[in-house]
């Protein structure tokens, strides 16, 4: 369902992914790790169209479309997910009307009726369970004054509710405490289906000891420079990312 | 002699007018007349003038003037349509004339004509109002008001009354001929250890050009605490000018919301005087400018004693070729020490047209102060408009959410649940026309 090939992507004049070749199949879960500066955030970002990173070459295929070529709002209304490493706070907006206008916008381009108020509640507090949030969050506006593990947790409520085909979660972990990173992971787990892709980038295993990868990649100075399965993440655990350099 | 460019018409009316005023006191005759003499001296402000730089009134100067407004029934569908809207008490004024038979007057308030209060209540007057030192001078438009006001009002809140309901002073422009002078006065006089809210709000009946030149001067006194909103929304070929004059003794507390959203060139300023101890004022402010708008703040918070408090926080979105104005100047005098106050301006700008001049002025002759300021412009961050649009929102619903929060910002919380909706519905009507043409930026 997403094929990365050959993909050079810059920020201004530095080059931070040189060539990176990634196959991922319907329902299978990816995880990439990697060293910091190693342009894992990077290559999220791409996928998701965000318009300070200039791809200079290579094709990303989504679905059989050129993902490259999709505007951000129709990449998310395709089924493409980012879960960010640093959540924005939306001052003013409040959670509920931002996710039943993300809701609606995609069923929109979907050709779908849009839930009114009630109905988007009813589907809302449903979805809230995954990730065990209260009603409180739907008030406030959107991250704004949200501890870390609330605003992951409010990552893959969206997740949750915008239903994605792909759905890239950027260092959910990072910044979480044991008990917010299970609560996470739970989610993340319960939104495994056989039709939805996952890539999870990540610095560390901890993650993966919750969820458990099909493949694991290892991204180092832009480059995947090792693949393998799950094994492959407990190696580095131990081991670290510096006996990979030579 | 000659006189300044675009005085004649309104020295010419005045002497017109002055013959209708056999029945006031000559105290105020007076008064008047020195007003209109102040005014032939100096003219109209000019660019040249720092507190004119930004804001060039030649189009209201050389505007031709109708001085006696033709009766509009427009006003009477106004009036409905606004007590429909609004829950309280209503003091009306049409054509910048107070209209007493459509208001309405709560317990333990007192609301007088300026003429019968000058004869009746002249002590009173004199004392709280009417204030002139070397310091603070008559603009142009401060003597326009003074030398033409008529049916003007004053408002007497009595002592230890509080008073939960809203009232509000409501400035009608409905006149069948174009470019009519309004200029509705009122005086205010909130008693010691009294509470009220006063609600300000400036509407049209139709969309012919007229000036609105309108004049308040509130005092506060002792433990008084006065909530005030202003909802400028006149129509969009009007000029409006205003001026507040607020002063406050000691432990007094203001607090007000400007929401300026109406008229095609508007100039609001306000004036607060911290005149004792222990006294506090929070002014908010709100601008929304579209098209060839100019919406001109003007703030002057002048801390005279100790230990007070205040704040100015005024946000504004400008679209189009709109311009906003923003000048505050925090004066702390010598002997106002332990003065706390703070300023900030934030501008959110949704074309490469708009333009915004914002001018901080802190003078501080204390010693023992806590001040700041601040002042931002700019687009939206393109990080919150990415992470909206990574969610299946489109760039104009994005950018429209975004300018939303940051207007919302600011009225929530700040009024009773049906008021605050109302202000919901006016920020996001007028949202709506600020985005009528937004264009994609990509």
């Amino acid at each position: 369902m997403l094929e990365i090939k050959n993909l050079h992507v810059s920020v201004g004049d530095v080059e931070i992914l040189k060539g990176i070749d990634l196959k991922v199949e319907g329902g299978e879960v990816h995880a990439v790790m990697g060293p910091n500066g190693s342009g894992k955030s990077t290559l999220t970002r791409v996928l998701a169209g965000h318009p300070a990173y200039v791809v200079t070459e290579g094709h990303v295929t989504y679905e059989g479309k050129n993902l490259l070529d999709l505007s951000v709002e129709d990449r998310a209304r395709q089924g493409v997910f980012l879960a960010f490493q640093y959540p924005i706070d939306i001052p003013g907006v409040n959670n509920a009307y931002f996710l039943k206008t993300a809701v609606n916008e995609i069923r929109k381009a979907k050709g779908l009726e849009e839930l009114d108020a009630m109905e988007f509640l009813e589907f809302l507090k449903e979805k809230m369970k995954i990730v065990e949030m209260d009603e409180g969050f739907l008030n406030r506006p959107v991250n704004e004054g949200f501890s870390g593990g609330e605003k992951k947790r409010n990552e893959i409520l969206q997740m949750a509710v915008l239903n994605p085909k792909l759905a890239i979660l950027d260092e959910t972990d990072s910044g979480l405490d044991i008990d917010a990173l299970k609560i996470v992971s739970e989610g993340v787990n319960r939104l495994r289906r056989p039709d939805r892709s996952i890539i999870l980038v990540t610095h560390y295993q901890r993650m993966l000891n919750y969820i458990t990868p099909d493949f694991v990649h290892v991204l180092m100075g832009g480059k995947i420079v090792k693949s393998g399965g799950k094994d492959l993440a407990l190696q580095l655990e131990a081991k670290g990312y510096e006996w990979m350099k030579d | 002699m000659t006189e300044l460019a675009g005085t004649k018409q309104y020295l010419d009316a005045f002497e017109h007018f002055r013959g209708h005023l056999k029945e006031e006191p000559s105290w105020l005759r007076e008064m008047r007349v020195e007003a209109i003499a102040h005014f032939a001296e100096q003219g109209f402000p000019s660019t040249r003038q720092d507190a004119w730089r930004y804001t060039d009134m030649a189009k209201v100067r050389d505007s031709e003037i109708a001085f006696d407004p033709v009766s509009d029934a427009s006003a009477y569908g106004e009036i409905k349509k606004f007590k429909q809207t609004h829950k309280g008490f209503f003091l009306f004024f049409i054509n910048g004339q107070y209209a007493e038979n459509y208001s309405s007057i709560p317990q333990g308030v007192r609301v007088l004509g300026l003429r019968e209060a000058a004869a009746s209540e002249e002590k009173l007057l004199k004392k709280y109002f009417f204030c002139k030192t070397s310091e603070i001078k008559r603009d142009a438009f401060e003597a326009l008001n003074e030398a033409f006001f008529d049916r003007g009002i004053f408002i007497h809140v009595s002592e230890r009354k509080k008073l939960v309901e809203q009232i509000h002073i409501v400035s009608i422009a409905a006149s069948d001929n174009d470019q009519v002078f309004l200029t509705p006065r009122v005086l205010a006089l909130v008693g010691r250890d009294s509470q009220a809210t006063f609600v300000e709000s400036y509407v049209a009946g139709n969309d012919r050009p007229y000036f609105t030149n309108a004049f308040a001067e509130i005092f506060l006194d002792e433990d008084a605490i006065l909530e005030h909103f202003k909802i400028q929304q006149e129509g969009k070929n009007a000029f409006h000018v205003a001026k507040k004059h607020i002063r406050q003794a000691g432990g007094s507390s203001f607090a007000s919301m400007t929401l300026s959203l109406g008229a095609r060139l508007m100039r609001d300023e306000s004036r607060v005087e911290l005149a004792g101890p222990e006294a506090q004022s929070h002014l908010k402010g709100l601008y929304l400018a579209e098209q060839e708008q100019l919406l001109d703040h003007h703030l002057f918070m002048d801390h005279q004693q100790p230990s007070c408090r205040s704040r100015q926080l005024f946000k504004g979105i400008l679209s189009g070729n709109s311009r906003g104005v923003f000048s505050g100047k925090i004066l702390v005098r010598r002997g106002a020490q332990q003065t706390d106050a703070q300023q900030t301006n934030r501008n959110l700008f949704l074309s490469d047209g708009a333009k915004v001049d914002t001018q901080p002025q802190l003078e501080i002759l204390a010693d023992d102060v806590k001040c700041s300021h601040g002042a931002a412009v700019g687009r939206l961050e393109e990080d919150s408009v990415f992470y909206l649009k990574s969610r299946g929102i489109s760039e104009k619903k994005a950018n429209y959410m975004l300018a939303q929060g940051f207007a919302q910002e600011m009225i929530r919380d700040i009024a009773p649940g049906s008021f605050e909706d109302l202000l919901v519905r006016f920020v996001n009507e007028k949202l709506e026309k600020q985005f009528a043409d937004f264009e994609d930026p990509k």
